[in-house]
């Protein structure tokens, strides 16, 4: 990793919420950094805190203690409406079930973030075209998400997110609602985005074949980070040092349940 | 902000949803329309009755012709005053008048129809200018002759030579009449002597109309006569006589108003209750908008677009269906005259039953798009 300073930063947060007079505490003392142009996944069980971390970097919640700093601007500082705005210019979101709105065209759907921007409307109109066309749907400007598969709604969801020409892209379980084949090629393009853009992809993931897929790892348990792997795939490590990745799924799933703390700390 | 599309594209989503709100507008901007219609009808006849050079004459303390009895040399009194408009022989324009309303059965309904009934004199022609024959020919005294107004002639389907028994009398019509649309228009006019002797009016009239030498003296004569104790009539400009007979109208305009009000609380409620629906079924959207960074307020503004497009809607259909009103002919009264009005439905009343319905919308679509303005996207997401 270089020395320029991290992207993200997640400065010792922690997050808890009170469930009528009990406390749970959802994130313990968490410490991240993430390097500008990475590409990092977060995988986890269920309730292990992965989407309520990613919400904090994405400016979605605020820690109950700690800081969050993405690209400079400490937004576990800024109010909700300052919040908003930030969110607009830098960060872009791709969702499981795409979220577009459904009586708007593609074309329209990917244009919505820019309405927020002062842009002329012919500049609007170059990017999202631009867009489209790097998500391979340039020819499906004017259908609506109803007449479009999952995949292609997932590239108009992605086309979407990257359209204000976001620093942070945050990607919550992207392939979740789709078909093997159809993952893959959604993991393709994020990748070749992620590349081609220089992107900083932060994607949260339970599926060790999407995880396998990011350049680096991290791994969340109980409201603690606890593995941080570079290269997952191509390393020994005990979920991916086998190529057969159903098989890691299998070991990590044994691993959970024979010792569900094993906190090797963030 | 959150493109127009966005609002009304969703109405036509869940269209039959929309179109039942909507309906509730209908109903209330088509009721109103007909009411207002009616009204404005009313008014109209009101205006355009009144002469501003001529002056009606009743006896002190009756507001109305059918109870006023001026006695004749009461009358001639009066045709004494300064500022009444000769003729060429130098006789006043002065028109002494018998107003009656006679309950006629007609056997083409089996049952009995009110009519005006006015004698007059030949001058009576030159002080109310406004009269003209449009077909037949002019009533002959002692003959037993009646001639129509053509409101009445259209709203009874009177022909020239048809008879009417009124009183004892079998009345022949001559000829048809029009006022300028106003109020004489729904009355039967004869030969005064012969209604009052059959009635046994002689020694007296129900008003007296006189005409000035111009609106001014018009004025300035019926303050005279009014306050002339010796005379004991009141006096006013027949423009101020219909005005105050019209008034009656004013007072059932707030009335619509207050009624409208009533029916549109139900379609208030039904557009409340439609959006809030729509909003619990896009509570993602609603989530999606605000995380990209789109403000609560622009939530609000696009949900309560959605709304007063659904009220739009309605109005829209309100106003088409209460447009067919629109030149219809009905009778009502105006204190004891029975007059022939036409519904008027103009683009004021159209734009004004819009903006109504349009009033309801937001009314309607404020609490929930205030609602909706609330959610929290993490919240939303979780829903």
């Amino acid at each position: 990793m270089s020395n320029a300073p991290p992207i993200v930063l997640v400065d010792r947060c922690t997050k808890h919420y009170f469930r009528g007079s009990e406390r749970v505490e959802v994130l313990k003392s968490v410490h991240l950094e993430i390097a500008r142009g990475d590409f990092v996944g977060l995988i986890g069980p269920s309730g292990s805190g992965k989407t309520t971390l990613l919400n904090l970097i994405a400016g979605l919640d605020q820690p109950t203690t700690g800081r969050v700093v993405v690209n400079g601007v400490e937004i576990s500082a800024l109010t909700e409406s300052q919040l908003a705005l930030w969110r607009t210019n830098a960060v872009g979101f791709v969702f499981q079930f795409f979220n577009l709105i459904p009586v708007l065209t593609a074309y329209e759907n990917v244009e919505l973030p820019l309405l927020l921007l002062n842009m002329s409307r012919r500049r609007r109109r170059e990017q999202v075209m631009n867009i489209l066309e790097l998500v391979g749907l340039g020819h499906r400007l004017d259908h609506r998400p109803g007449q479009l598969s999952g995949g292609e709604q997932q590239r108009v969801g992605i086309a979407r997110a990257l359209v204000t020409d976001p620093a942070l892209v945050v990607a919550d379980e992207p392939t979740g609602d789709l078909d093997s084949r159809k993952s893959q090629e959604i993991l393709d393009l994020l990748q070749e985005l992620q590349v081609r853009l220089q992107k900083t992809i932060l994607l949260v993931t339970h599926d060790l074949a999407v995880a396998a897929r990011v350049r680096r790892l991290l791994r969340i348990q109980d409201g603690q980070l606890i593995d941080d792997t570079e290269n997952p795939e191509s390393t020994s490590h005990p979920l991916f040092g086998s190529r057969n990745v159903s098989s890691a799924a299998r070991r990590l799933e044994e691993q959970e349940r024979v010792k569900p703390s094993n906190a090797a700390g963030a | 902000m959150i493109p127009v599309a966005y609002s009304y594209r969703s109405l036509f989503v869940r269209w039959k949803t929309t179109f039942m709100t909507a309906t509730g507008f209908t109903l209330v901007v088509a009721a109103l329309i007909v009411m207002l219609a009616f009204i404005k009808g009313i008014q109209e006849v009101c205006e355009t009755s009144g002469d501003p050079e001529n002056i009606i004459v009743l006896n002190e303390g009756q507001p109305d012709e059918v109870l006023s009895q001026i006695p004749r040399s009461t009358a001639s009194q009066i045709e004494t005053a300064r500022g009444i408009m000769r003729d060429s022989q130098g006789r006043p324009l002065s028109s002494r008048e018998f107003f009656m309303v006679a309950s006629v059965y007609d056997y083409r309904i089996a049952d009995y129809v009110m009519y005006p009934l006015r004698g007059v004199h030949p001058v009576a022609f030159d002080v109310h200018s406004a009269v003209n024959l449009v077909s037949g020919r002019m009533f002959r005294p002692s003959q037993s002759e009646i001639i129509v107004g053509t409101g009445l002639m259209r709203s009874q389907k009177m022909s020239i030579g048809q008879t009417i028994n009124i009183g004892r009398k079998s009345w022949k019509v001559v000829g048809f009449f029009e006022a300028k649309g106003s109020a004489f228009e729904s009355e039967i006019w004869c030969d005064l002597d012969e209604l009052a002797s059959q009635f046994k009016r002689e020694g007296s009239y129900s008003s007296m109309v006189l005409r000035a030498i111009s609106p001014e003296a018009a004025k300035e004569l019926a303050e005279r006569l009014s306050d002339d104790k010796a005379i004991s009539v009141d006096a006013m400009t027949e423009v101020a006589y219909y005005a105050k007979q019209g008034e009656s109208a004013q007072s059932l305009q707030a009335a619509v108003w207050v009624i409208a009000w009533f029916m549109g609380i139900g379609a208030i409620f039904g557009v409340m209750n439609t959006m809030f629906a729509a909003i619990s079924q896009r509570l993602k959207d609603i989530a999606v908008l605000r995380l990209m960074g789109f403000m609560p307020w622009e939530i609000l503004i696009s949900f309560l677009l959605e709304a007063i497009f659904v009220s739009l809607i309605g109005g829209a259909m309100g106003s088409a269906i209460g447009y067919m009103i629109n030149g219809f002919t009905q009778s009502a009264s105006i204190g004891s005259h029975d007059v022939q009005f036409t519904f008027r439905v103009d683009s004021t009343l159209l734009l004004l039953a819009l903006a109504f319905s349009m009033f309801m919308g937001i009314i309607g679509g404020i609490v929930p798009a205030l609602s909706a303005m609330r959610i929290r996207p993490l919240e939303a997401f979780r829903a």
